[in-house]
């Protein structure tokens, strides 16, 4: 190779992975921005067809190969440089008012499909251009491509990382921006020469804009019904400070009129104080809380969730998920000592500890208080004190939610985590957790199931002796105590229901009608079902229900996914479509996107047969083996970034996290394939070590990764990175080494499977979430295993 | 022949858009269907829904679903309730025509319009100002002059006309503001929605007795429980 050749080599490389980090980069800014402006479902749902630029660029290429081949000199940086102009043009064309959608008016009119759709077709746009151009090198340059694909690997791992970074200090209408200015620098690097002199002319002015638009983005519209808009539309309201973050872009607001009391008494007669309050990406976070000596009570005090302090005073407390502090200056006020507190939310954790410390009283500055910045699993996990109360955040949205949180995890709510819980009680202390009544009853009901079920866990015979629920007309709070309630427990509970107009649940010798002396209830087969919970055919009920009441666990922390798919027309019968769409949104959203997904990328896969043909030339083959390694790789990922959140205590670090290690292990690999001869054997033994790792996992990863949660940093990462990076560094090296071998097949092959290997990995992406949902993370690894065994398997189609 | 044909065609479709609409007969089949079929029996209440024009109150691209079987949007984060919600909401207050009802979310003005065809007085707040204003003047072109709107915080309710027969609550609030049980009659009921936009499937009722209260979760939409067999 002359000089010239191998800088312009060099050029490609980098060109590759800042492109790479670019587009990676790019997906999270969206997401973020996305997830602010509307809900992260539809973030998910625009940028699941976005990806499909990938599967679309190697249909493209399959269908123009020789065109694109011939011309690749020039296109390569002017796609590049197109592809980071539009990701401006993609966040300037959705926030047009042609294109601007509601989210929530999806379910109200057809005419907001057509603009998500326009919304989808914008943002694919850019990773169509940025994935041609990849496209182009990895064909053009296929005998090096250990080389190419270990560039875009890497800077795919870099890209989580650098999203990660700047999403702290860049708002969500800015980041894309700084994407966009890498993905013209990695065009940039390949303009040479007289003839692309224009070219390199034009670039000037593009990033010149670009950096004007990092500086002065596009005006951002939020959805009218998210609870910062409507905060916003109160009286005298504004946005006092603004903090973007990797977790999300922190706000605080003032209004005159803004008030939290969640599920007040009725016996309450003093002013419910106005509060400034903390919005997430646009979600109500919280109340801005302070305690001092001087107020006479706390809001807290007439409702539900004093309970536990009506019982004994509690001096130890761990507040979960404190949030912006509304249970910390509860337990102050009711004079506990120490109070540990756990909070995940770097930002909001910053905020409460330096600009609102003034606003809050320096609540968290309190000798008494401790505040940690980490998961509470973590937290829980590598606790060595005993607590009098353990207090978890208020579960569900007033009135019951949208079911938008059908797809997150949360590990907190999972029967392993009330063991951990149960394990660090004192001897008379308790656990608290409370819940807004929702109709149907979904909340409650899995509430009590998962309390039932860990007062089995422990061994208790009588959970009644252990259990008590106090409701109001809007809240319900559960008590699990260690040691059973002993009488004057009961006749201070009854003391408290009877001053503040609540009614117990259950109570040693409780009487049927006590249930609804103050808050009556016109469906009462909720205290039948409870009650079958609690100490019936709980399993029966489980499955007769029309919702999913069985608790969660940590293979499925989904406890706020309560749809079964085969009561929706029962569902629709009753409620109507339009109520059942917002009754359970998360989980239709995820499977609508999964539809539409699916049909897109299977168009892309068989659209160019109409040129390459469909028989002969080892099409099965290479169908079967880049799905695949395409399917497999991505469903492993996403499992391996569920998994690393209960060890890392932060989903943003978590993702970061496994997917740089990942890529980079993956790249080496890549790398390490160019000195494999791609043969039959060399493939099935690096395929037969992949799969054999993956079946292991299925069934150890989950306790190797307890056994490192609760350990040291250092030891974590010293633990966490090769497994992590074995099974990644094998998985890196299928992918160019079948390249490779389908180039001295049939070359005219290599751009179909590349687009293949995109398009199942889009489709395995929005698959898993149902998937993790349904059948738990365990399933997902086995379905990784089975997916590479197929890769395997076809390799008996190519002769030795 | 094709051509007049073909003309007749068009006429015909373009017919209903240059005629002014007669929404009677669409808000004859929302009260059997959606209201009178759900079990509300109150005559007053139906005899009201019969006669409000609710397309009246929705924006102008949402006219041709106003009489549709579901809440829509109005602008600035708010709904206009389901037919059957408003109907529900008015019959259990139990609406009497020397009443005085306050009203805490003007929204629209719908709810209070229906309240105006049945009580001697209805005062409304609507807190947001835009919202406010439009439903002032949407209310005054419709002659309702039994209903009085003020913008501002619902919060501290309308101390000067107080005590109310009822007060209806038309924004779901997580709390219950003080001073408005405090405005109700010994004997009066407040009526308040529990849930989010687009998902009304609760709705809380308190009566007033002396100085204590009474809730009751009332659940207009009975969710039946499900069977395996099923």
């Amino acid at each position: 190779m002359n000089f010239r050749a191998s800088l312009y080599r060099n050029r490609l490389l980098a060109a590759i992975g800042l492109l790479s980090i670019a587009l990676i980069a790019y997906q999270v800014a969206i997401i973020q921005l996305l997830s602010n402006v509307q809900w992260y479902h539809f973030a998910n749902v625009v940028i699941s067809v976005a990806l499909l630029g990938f599967g679309a660029a190697g249909a493209l290429l399959a269908l123009l190969r020789n065109w694109l081949l011939k011309y690749s000199y020039t296109l390569l940086p002017v796609l590049m440089i197109l592809s980071g102009l539009m990701m401006i043009g993609a966040v300037e064309l959705s926030h047009s008012r042609f294109a601007r959608f509601d989210s929530y008016l999806l379910f109200t009119g057809s005419g907001q499909w057509l603009k998500l759709l326009l919304n989808s077709l914008f943002y694919f746009i850019p990773f169509l251009l940025g994935a041609l151009a990849l496209g182009i090198i990895f064909i053009k340059y296929v005998r090096e491509i250990g080389s190419f694909y270990f560039s875009n690997l890497l800077g795919s791992g870099i890209g989580a990382v650098v999203a990660a970074l700047l999403g702290g200090y860049f708002l969500p209408s800015s980041l894309p921006c700084v994407m966009a200015l890498m993905a013209v620098i990695a065009g940039a690097i390949l303009l040479q020469g007289r003839k692309q002199l224009i070219l390199i002319v034009l670039v000037l002015p593009v990033a010149i804009y670009i950096i004007y638009r990092i500086t002065s983005p596009v005006p951002i519209a939020l959805s009218q019904y998210k609870s910062l808009s409507r905060t916003l539309n109160l009286p005298g309201s504004e946005i006092i400070i603004q903090k973007p973050g990797a977790y999300g872009l922190v706000q605080v607001v003032a209004a005159d009129a803004l008030r939290y009391a969640p599920g007040l008494s009725l016996a309450f007669n003093s002013e419910v104080p106005v509060r400034k309050a903390v919005f997430n990406n646009g979600d109500w976070y919280g109340p801005l809380d302070s305690w001092n000596r001087e107020d006479s009570f706390h809001l807290l005090d007439y409702t539900t969730m004093a309970a536990p302090y009506v019982l004994k005073d509690r001096s130890k407390v761990l507040v979960l998920n404190a949030g912006s502090g509304l249970h910390v200056s509860q337990a102050l006020s009711q004079g506990a000592m120490e109070i540990d507190a756990t909070e995940p939310h770097r930002g909001v954790y910053k905020l409460l500890l330096n600009e609102l410390a003034v606003m809050n009283d320096s609540l968290w500055y309190r000798p008494q208080v401790k505040m940690h910045l980490v998961e509470p699993r973590t937290f829980l996990a590598s606790a060595n004190k005993k607590y009098d109360l353990i207090q978890l955040p208020l579960i569900g949205a007033f009135g019951g939610g949208v079911g938008l949180y059908a797809m997150r995890e949360e590990y907190l709510l999972t029967r392993e985590a009330f063991m951990e819980m149960w394990n660090l009680l004192d001897e008379d202390g308790v656990i608290s957790v409370s819940t807004w009544m929702d109709y149907p009853f979904r909340n409650s009901l899995k509430v009590t199931a998962t309390l039932a079920e860990t007062l089995d866990d422990c061994g208790i015979a009588d959970p009644l002796s252990h259990l008590t629920a106090i409701r109001s007309w809007g809240t319900i709070t559960f008590i699990l105590k260690k040691t059973p309630f002993t009488s004057a427990d009961t006749s201070l509970l009854r003391r408290f229901c009877n001053a503040y107009l609540f009614d117990p649940l259950w109570l040693p010798g409780l009487h049927v009608a006590e249930r609804t002396v103050h808050n009556g209830i016109s469906d009462s087969t909720f205290f039948a079902y409870a009650d079958v919970l609690v100490a019936g055919n709980r399993e029966q009920l489980y499955r007769e229900y029309g919702f999913h009441i069985r608790p969660a666990t940590d293979d499925k922390p989904y406890f706020s996914q309560f749809l079964r798919w085969k009561s929706l027309p029962q569902l629709e019968s009753i409620f109507g479509a339009q109520t059942v769409s917002f009754l359970e949104l998360g989980w239709l959203i995820a499977a609508i996107s999964l539809v539409q997904v699916s049909v897109l990328a299977i168009l892309l896969i068989i659209l160019p047969l109409f040129k390459l043909g469909w028989r002969g030339h080892y099409k099965i083959w290479t169908l079967l083996y880049f799905s695949g390694l395409g399917a497999g790789y991505m469903l492993l990922e996403i499992v391996l970034i569920q998994k690393f959140l209960l060890v890392f205590g932060n989903p943003v670090y978590a993702a970061a996290f496994v997917i740089s290690v990942m890529m980079l292990a993956s790249g080496i690999g890549s790398y390490y394939s160019e000195r494999v001869t791609p043969v039959r054997n060399n493939m099935q033994q690096i395929l037969f070590m992949i799969v054999l790792l993956l079946l292991l996992y299925t069934f150890f990863l989950s306790p190797l990764i307890s056994l490192v949660s609760g350990a040291t940093m250092f030891l974590k990462l010293v633990a966490c990175i090769p497994i992590i990076a074995i099974p990644a560094l094998l998985m890196g090296m299928p992918f160019p080494l079948g390249l490779r071998m389908l180039s001295g097949i049939n070359e005219n092959n290599l751009p179909w499977a590349w687009g293949v290997n995109g398009c199942v990995s889009v489709i395995s992406a929005a698959f898993v979430a149902l998937l993790s949902v349904e059948a738990g993370f365990s399933m997902v690894i086995l379905l990784s295993f089975l997916f590479y065994g197929v890769s395997m398997g076809s390799m008996y189609l190519i002769k030795k | 022949m094709v051509r007049t044909t073909k003309l007749v065609i068009v006429i015909a479709w373009m017919l209903p858009l240059l005629l002014p609409q007669d929404y009677t007969s669409a808000r004859e089949s929302m009260v059997k269907k959606q209201i009178e079929a759900r079990g509300i029996e109150d005559r007053a209440t139906l005899a009201a829904m019969r006669k409000v024009p609710r397309h009246s109150f929705v924006p102008d691209e949402q006219v041709s679903k106003a009489y549709n079987d579901n809440p829509l949007p109005i602008g600035y984060g708010q709904t206009i309730s389901q037919p059957y919600i408003v109907a529900y909401m008015t019959e259990i207050v139990k609406p009497k025509p020397n009443y005085k009802v306050l009203e805490i979310g003007t929204g629209s003005g719908y709810q209070a319009a229906v309240l105006a065809e049945i009580v001697q007085k209805v005062y409304t707040i609507e807190i947001v100002t835009e919202l406010g204003k439009q439903a002032t003047t949407r209310l005054k072109n419709l002659n309702y002059k039994n209903v009085e709107v003020k913008i501002a915080d619902g919060y501290h309710g309308w101390k000067e006309h107080a005590p109310f027969d009822a007060i209806v609550v038309t924004a779901a609030a997580e709390y219950i503001p003080p001073p408005l049980k405090e405005q109700l009659k010994d004997g009066g009921r407040m009526i308040i929605p529990v849930g989010s936009p687009f998902m009304t499937q609760q709705l809380m009722l308190i009566e007033k007795k002396g100085n204590t209260y009474r809730t009751t979760n009332m659940i207009p939409v009975r969710f039946v429980p499900f069977k395996r067999s099923q």
